[in-house]
């Protein structure tokens, strides 16, 4: 006869099996990892900004006294009349205040615009980035597709070729040579791109709103960061899809299609098509995380109000709360994305479930 | 089934067709700006400023802010104009805001007397409330003008009186060059830090602390305008902004242009909007490639001085064999000036000829004739340089030199990577000490790294700015290489710059340049300032703290024909004025003498 385990003694080992089994359950692990991630990301913000030579003090006073003449005495006084940043206080103190801050979700506010929250600067610059590089990704990725089918049919020929070549050419320029480019040519020497009048995200004197007026604007001035982001873009497109097609082609359920005397047509799209496009979601979903990088010069030389030009405005002049900010929020963004896409992945397919441990 | 007629085109296909062309129509139709935007008027001026937009860009225009829309720039004074400004080749005020102005010595006070009749864009009367509450709200930032005064007060409708409390004629440039802003927007925070010092508190008290944290989130919805524009809140967007005419304004009846259209950037972003003729004039700093082409596509390039320039700066910290003046003066008789300034800044880099420590053009107002004519203009000698360098007991053997210790001579010359000008003065110098026979090289660094090293004294040889383009007084030229770069201030940063020694030995004798350089901006005596200003432009000329290298004049496009009738000539004295200080554009759109076409 076996003694009746007291209370005490079950307690501790029903509670282990049960975190263990909470821990097993797959969106569980997906969601401590996605936190992890993202508490990773937020301490190597942190850290790594305040690597960066000079710090927004020193930043301000000498760019006053470079580029406006201004005085060091003039600038140094106008610096402590202006910053509550203090470089000297502890950068763990500091550390401390900012993770409270982001898990109370206060990204702080901009130390060069005292009393605007960083969110608000952020989403402020976020949606035209995502406007612009998510409609020239799609647009990229479905006209590169296409033509990667095209060459892929007519491979060895005239048209592969001039695909060929037009792809790898425009692949290998990277975007922001592109946009300048655009400009002088089009823009100065040529004289047929009014880019003075398609810079910025909108037209002045037009108010942000939900009607087709104010859309055609934004797409008129978005046109010239989309088109960049294309061309740039659709040549990686055209070869993976074409190197894909290539090898769907060969397959034996192609064979027997052809056998079966299925129209080519009905071959390209429901058997071709279909198979060869697969590899290309994954890259679709790593270019769409690279939203924010991509964009930055690009939207620099457009003079584009979007996240990446943000960006780079916020490293040249050191306001960290804005730069952790941007790149915080820019990974809860993909990490969320990631997360979100596993979860619904493994309820596709329950195996992505099991593997490694019960559901 | 199979009976079925085929279509020759199917629902499927037709419906694809529908969406595909919807869908190309949409883009199409897409691709036009908006019925709403605003248009190009007949009278526009166009110009270029980088600027920030709301959020982050705001209309709390006071000085000492940051990231203000048109704020921190010269065409601020279209919107709020200072009670005056300077004009540098006749060296005097010329009232803007302001009827007169005067300095008691015998009671240490300085008084302006607004004009009257003037009004703000929401229809009130400028006068000396609005100027005693934007003083009071500069206290509260910190203002360097509060050095020199213990306090501010109207007197009557028009007129103010600062009271000295450490009495200098530099504070004149502070009164009449600070913009002055409405109190209707700034009275309800000048009382506020009036009443914190009258209790006895100062901003670094909690209160004080608290009060300027508040103020800097001040965001008023606009600017209230006493100038001839005012801005046009709905035309600002990332690219560009409008300033429309404001009728009831100061010199609305005189400016030519109804609207000023600035367009938002840095050099990069604005060069191809002033080659291809959208911009009529900008105070960037084009490189010599760009402004070859903005010439060659008929654009004017108009050449102010800047009244400051680059030179060579030499840690004597690292190079103690620097130390010896000889060493410095070498240096330079063997660099060719001219050809320095002419590679990194084209025309529009002047070499030094004084070597006084302040802009040529203003040495003869300071300096007599005969002082003058002790200076050493150190011209192109390579041959007195090796002279010098022999006689401290350095030695050239076959290519190369070797220092009295008997080490090579060995040197990095350290510049801002990122900014062109700087960056090939750097690389001309390194490559001209490399011909006479240093080893040397060219060391491109980093803007915000560099500016660091400066102060830290990580470089060995390095090129930085000498001279002030803000103030007439050479007080300021001198105080950038002696004290900024130098251990007064570098200490700041727990540096040593330069580790000039300030206590030095010249022909002349013992000089202390701290009191001297102080002196020189001190006091209500001008001719006690020009005293210590030429014996330290003397004791400059002679020990070369640093080794002036060129004097930059802008290379600043002024587009004739397109949207501006004509700029003045090139000798006209308006010409003469700084850009970043007193700019001549903005003062001729003042006096209707920049006219439209």
């Amino acid at each position: 006869m076996v003694a009746a385990p007291t209370a005490p003694e079950i307690r501790p080992a029903r509670l282990r099996r049960i975190t263990v089994q909470v821990y097993r359950t797959y969106a569980v692990r997906r969601l401590l990892k996605a936190a992890l991630t993202v508490y990773l990301v937020a301490t190597g913000t942190f850290f790594l900004v305040r690597l960066l030579p000079g710090n927004p003090v020193q930043v301000y006073i000498n760019t006053q006294m470079s580029q406006y003449g201004v005085s060091y005495q003039d600038a140094a006084s106008s610096a402590a009349g202006l910053f509550s940043f203090d470089p000297s206080r502890p950068v763990l103190e500091q550390y401390r205040e900012y993770l409270t801050g982001v898990a109370r979700g206060d990204f702080g506010q901009s130390l060069l615009a005292p009393g605007t929250s960083v969110l608000h600067i952020v989403f402020e610059y976020l949606p035209w980035t995502v406007f612009s590089v998510g409609l020239g990704v799609l647009i990229s990725c479905t006209l590169g597709s296409l033509l990667g089918m095209l060459m892929a049919y007519r491979r060895g020929g005239v048209l592969d070729h001039i695909l060929l070549f037009v792809g790898s050419l425009l692949h290998s320029i990277p975007n922001y040579l592109l946009a300048l480019l655009v400009i002088v040519f089009l823009g100065v020497r040529l004289d047929i791109l009014p880019f003075a009048e398609m810079r910025g995200a909108y037209s002045p004197g037009v108010t942000p709103e939900f009607s087709v007026d104010f859309v055609s604007d934004a797409m008129y001035h978005a046109s010239l960061p989309i088109t960049v982001y294309v061309l740039t873009t659709i040549g990686g497109w055209m070869l993976v899809m074409k190197a894909s097609t290539v090898e769907t082609l060969g397959e034996d359920y192609v064979t027997v299609a052809r056998a079966r005397g299925l129209r080519d047509r009905r071959i390209a799209s429901a058997y071709v098509g279909r198979n060869a496009v697969l590899p290309l979601f994954p890259q679709l979903a790593i270019t769409l995380g690279f939203v924010v990088g991509g964009s930055i010069l690009v939207e620099q030389v457009f003079q584009y109000q979007g996240i990446g030009y943000l960006l780079l405005q916020s490293v040249q002049r050191r306001d960290y709360p804005v730069l952790q900010g941007i790149l915080l929020i820019v990974t809860i963004a993909v990490v969320a994305a990631n997360l979100v896409s596993d979860l619904l992945y493994s309820r596709l397919d329950p195996r992505v479930r099991v593997e490694g441990g019960a559901s | 089934m199979s009976d079925i007629p085929r279509t020759v085109v199917s629902r499927r296909r037709a419906l694809e067709l529908f969406g595909g062309g919807t869908a190309g129509l949409a883009f199409l139709a897409a691709c036009s700006p908006s019925s709403k935007a605003t248009t190009s008027g007949s009278k526009e001026f166009h110009g270029a400023w980088p600027f920030q937009v709301p959020p982050k860009g705001h209309f709390n225009e006071l000085p000492g802010m940051v990231d203000m829309i048109v704020g921190d720039g010269p065409y601020l004074d279209l919107l709020v104009p200072p009670p005056a400004m300077y004009l540098w080749k006749e060296k005097k005020y010329q009232g803007i805001l302001a009827e007169s102005w005067s300095l008691d010595t015998a009671a240490k006070t300085y008084t302006v007397k607004l004009k009257s009749g003037l009004t703000w864009s929401d229809g009130k009367p400028v006068g000396s409330k609005d100027m005693v509450s934007t003083w009071w709200c500069l206290r509260l930032l910190r203002n360097v003008g509060w050095n020199y005064i213990s306090t501010v007060a109207a007197t009557d409708d028009q007129t103010v009186v600062f009271t000295l409390s450490n009495p200098s004629n530099v504070f004149e440039r502070y009164a009449l060059r600070t913009e002055i802003f409405s109190d209707a927007v700034y009275g309800e925070w000048a009382t506020k830090t009036k009443a914190l010092f009258d209790g006895g508190k100062d901003v670094d008290s909690p209160e004080g602390s608290q009060l300027n944290t508040e103020f800097q989130a001040l965001r008023p919805a606009d600017v209230t305008t006493s100038g001839p524009y005012k801005i046009d809140v709905g035309s600002i967007t990332n690219a560009q902004l409008t300033l429309v005419k404001s009728p009831t304004g100061y010199a609305a009846d005189k400016v030519d242009f109804d609207k000023v259209v600035l367009y938002n950037g840095e050099t990069p972003d604005v060069t191809p909007l002033v080659l291809a003729k959208n911009v009529d004039y900008a105070t960037h700093g084009f490189p010599p490639a760009t402004t070859k082409e903005f010439t060659a596509k008929g654009i004017r390039i108009l050449k102010p001085p800047v009244y400051s320039g680059a030179a060579l700066y030499l840690n004597l910290g690292k190079l103690p064999q620097f130390k010896d003046p000889k060493a410095r003066q070498a240096l330079a008789y063997l660099l060719k000036r001219d050809e320095v300034g002419q590679v990194s800044l084209g025309d529009s880099g002047k070499a030094v000829k004084y070597m006084a420590g302040f802009s040529d053009l203003q040495v003869p107002d300071w300096l007599s004739a005969a002082d003058i004519g002790k200076l050493s203009t150190y011209d192109n000698d390579p041959q007195k340089a090796a002279d010098l360098l022999t006689s401290i007991g350095w030695k050239k053997s076959g290519g190369g030199w070797t220092m009295a210790d008997g080490k090579p001579a060995t040197f990095d010359v350290s510049y801002h990577a990122e900014y062109a000008d700087y960056s090939a003065t750097g690389q001309n110098v390194a490559q001209q000490l490399a011909a006479f026979g240093f080893k040397t090289a060219g060391k491109g660094v980093t803007y915000a790294q560099m500016d660091v090293d400066l102060y830290k004294g990580n470089y060995q040889m390095a090129i930085q700015t000498w001279g002030s383009s803000k103030h007439p007084n050479p007080h300021f030229a001198f105080a950038q290489p002696l004290f900024t770069y130098n251990y007064p201030v570098a200490a700041n940063q727990g540096g040593r710059g330069i580790d000039f020694d300030l206590k030095q030995t010249t022909a002349a004798g013992t000089i202390d340049f701290k009191e001297l350089v102080d002196a020189a901006g001190a006091g209500l005596d001008e001719a006690a300032q020009k005293a210590s200003v030429t014996k330290v432009a003397l004791a400059f000329n002679e020990l070369l703290p640093v080794v002036p290298l060129y004097e930059r004049y802008g290379n600043n496009p002024g587009l004739e024909g397109t949207r501006v009738k004509e700029w003045p000539a090139d000798d006209d004295p308006i010409m003469f004025n700084a850009p970043y200080a007193d700019n001549f554009t903005i003062m001729l759109m003042l006096d209707g003498r920049l006219k439209s076409v």
